[in-house]
């Protein structure tokens, strides 16, 4: 659902921002937001009917959200940044703004935005959050570095000027958007504390 | 303070001398004599357990254990590190992807691999100890014991702990990463008292019997999949140090024709060479030996 969400808001950007806006597609573009709101509505009613079941197993949800976060940071990194500016290992060096997840309404900035202040809300909000709760697991150093890490992800926004992907001053962007992945996943392999279940390491 | 003793080792579920794991060997080794009473003399002698390799080994457990803390620990770079360079190569290289199994398919696979990699891991390590000649200067050092008991295990040169040390971050660290890469954070272990159910399951059958006197053995079919106590008596041997590098699994030593089956060995002799033997007859000698023994010829 989040993932088609996301399609048909494609679908509303490219009927109002391409050339030849018409009646006909003003009613589509008003089908489009009907369509995006019901699946929104759909997405809140789980949220809502569904709460205490998805709290009930801890674990369950614990990984649910990280790996939501993870999937994420990684998606922001690559898809959304690294790969139009040329950053990704997929892009070779190739920087095209027109690969912009929302070249044509020039608002890949502003979706850049949302998606770290939702970073912001689950991991480091005003009140109780996901973070305090892996803070009260011992993971106080990790969830530290994530926060700082969004935090200046969302300050180096500023070198993305005007959606220009192309300026070399993205990669400060990049660089700090790559640092968030890999503190997602170094909280996650330090939770798991791999290091001390097998046996010493001595020969034989 | 205890860690500079080592005295840890014997309440730490991780070490091979944890207490629990001694008295279970001690349970087994007593039922084995209780049915071979002719061994009864050799096992129970205080020459053996007083004998002047025993004492060595009692003594360098100690000092091993600080040079470990000191200087071999602060080296090996953490299992963690390795798995999280492992994700990150395999997120750069093919992308983000999660599969998605039940988390007791994913502890079962996690658990068992982990333990086959280790184990083989081992395997390979200590056949090349055996067979790079640079290697086996120091992995004389602990085949240089004459009489076996469990501490031998911990008669081992620093250079062969670093060695082990990097092994074991490096199989730990890809296995695991390559598991958070593939399923995130449902990846776990299954474990007793925090320690991989196989290798807890190894550790109380009598893994200290390893290193002892007691010869006992497995039938046939299982000494194919698991190594024995007295195979790794037989790998002790004078002969046959070129058979049975296998850590618990038999399988590798199987598979890659190094294997010796406990049937096919009647007799066996501990140690070096006699003329070898005095250098390696003290603490310093069995840390100095291994870099000073261009004169010795290899075995």
């Amino acid at each position: 659902m989040y993932k088609h969400s996301f399609k048909t808001i494609n679908a509303l950007e490219y009927a109002l921002y391409t050339d030849g806006f018409d009646d006909r597609r003003y009613e589509l573009s008003k089908i489009i937001v009907r369509n995006i709101i019901n699946r929104l509505d759909e997405i809140n009613e789980v949220y809502v009917s569904d709460n205490k079941k998805f709290l009930s197993d801890f674990k369950w949800t614990n990984d649910v959200i990280i790996n939501m976060l993870i999937d994420s940071s990684f998606k922001l990194r690559d898809w959304r940044v690294g790969d139009i500016a040329g950053y990704s290992r997929k892009s070779k060096g190739n920087a095209d703004n027109k690969k912009a997840e929302y070249f044509i309404s020039a608002n890949s900035t502003t979706a850049i935005q949302s998606i770290l202040d939702t970073h912001k809300q689950i991991m480091d909000a005003p009140t109780y959050d996901f973070g305090d709760m892996l803070i009260e697991n011992g993971l106080k150093k990790e969830v530290q570095l994530i926060r700082n890490e969004i935090n200046n992800s969302i300050e180096n926004l500023k070198y993305l000027k005007n959606e220009d992907f192309e300026n070399k001053e993205v990669k400060i962007l990049y660089v700090s958007l790559d640092k968030l992945h890999r503190s997602y996943y170094s909280s996650l392999v330090n939770a798991l504390e791999i290091n001390t279940k097998i046996l010493d390491a001595d020969g034989d | 303070m205890e860690n500079f003793f080592g005295l840890e080792y014997f309440i730490d579920v991780h070490k091979r001398v944890y207490y629990i794991y001694i008295i279970s060997s001690l349970v087994l080794g007593m039922l084995y004599l209780s049915v071979n009473q002719k061994e009864k003399r050799v096992n129970l002698s205080s020459k053996l357990w007083l004998h002047q390799s025993a004492r060595l080994d009692y003594s360098y457990f100690f000092i091993s254990n600080l040079i470990k803390i000191l200087l071999i620990f602060p080296i090996v770079l953490s299992s963690k590190t390795i798995a999280l360079s492992t994700i990150m190569f395999l997120t750069d290289t093919f992308g983000y992807t999660r599969v998605n199994l039940s988390y007791e398919v994913i502890l079962v696979l996690f658990t068992s691999i982990l333990f086959i990699i280790s184990d083989f891991t081992r395997y390979f390590l200590h056949r090349l100890l055996h067979t790079v000649p640079l290697l086996w200067r120091f992995h004389k050092v602990h085949h240089s014991a004459k009489v076996l008991n469990p501490l031998t295990f911990y008669r081992v040169h620093p250079v062969e702990n670093l060695l082990f040390g990097f092994r074991y971050v490096l199989s730990m660290g890809i296995v695991s990463g390559v598991f958070i890469y593939l399923f995130g954070s449902k990846v776990d272990i299954y474990d007793v008292v925090g320690v991989n159910i196989f290798v807890f399951v190894f550790s109380i059958l009598g893994s200290n019997l390893r290193h002892s006197h007691i010869k006992l053995s497995y039938p046939k079919v299982l000494e194919t999949v698991l190594i024995s106590p007295y195979m790794h008596q037989i790998h002790h041997s004078t002969k046959f140090f070129n058979k049975n590098f296998g850590g618990t699994l038999a399988i590798w030593d199987y598979m890659f024709n190094t294997h010796k089956f406990s049937k096919q060995v009647k007799t066996v002799k501990f140690g070096l060479k006699k003329e070898q033997m005095g250098d390696y007859d003290s603490i310093i000698k069995l840390l100095v030996t291994p870099f000073r023994m261009s004169k010795i010829e290899n075995q």
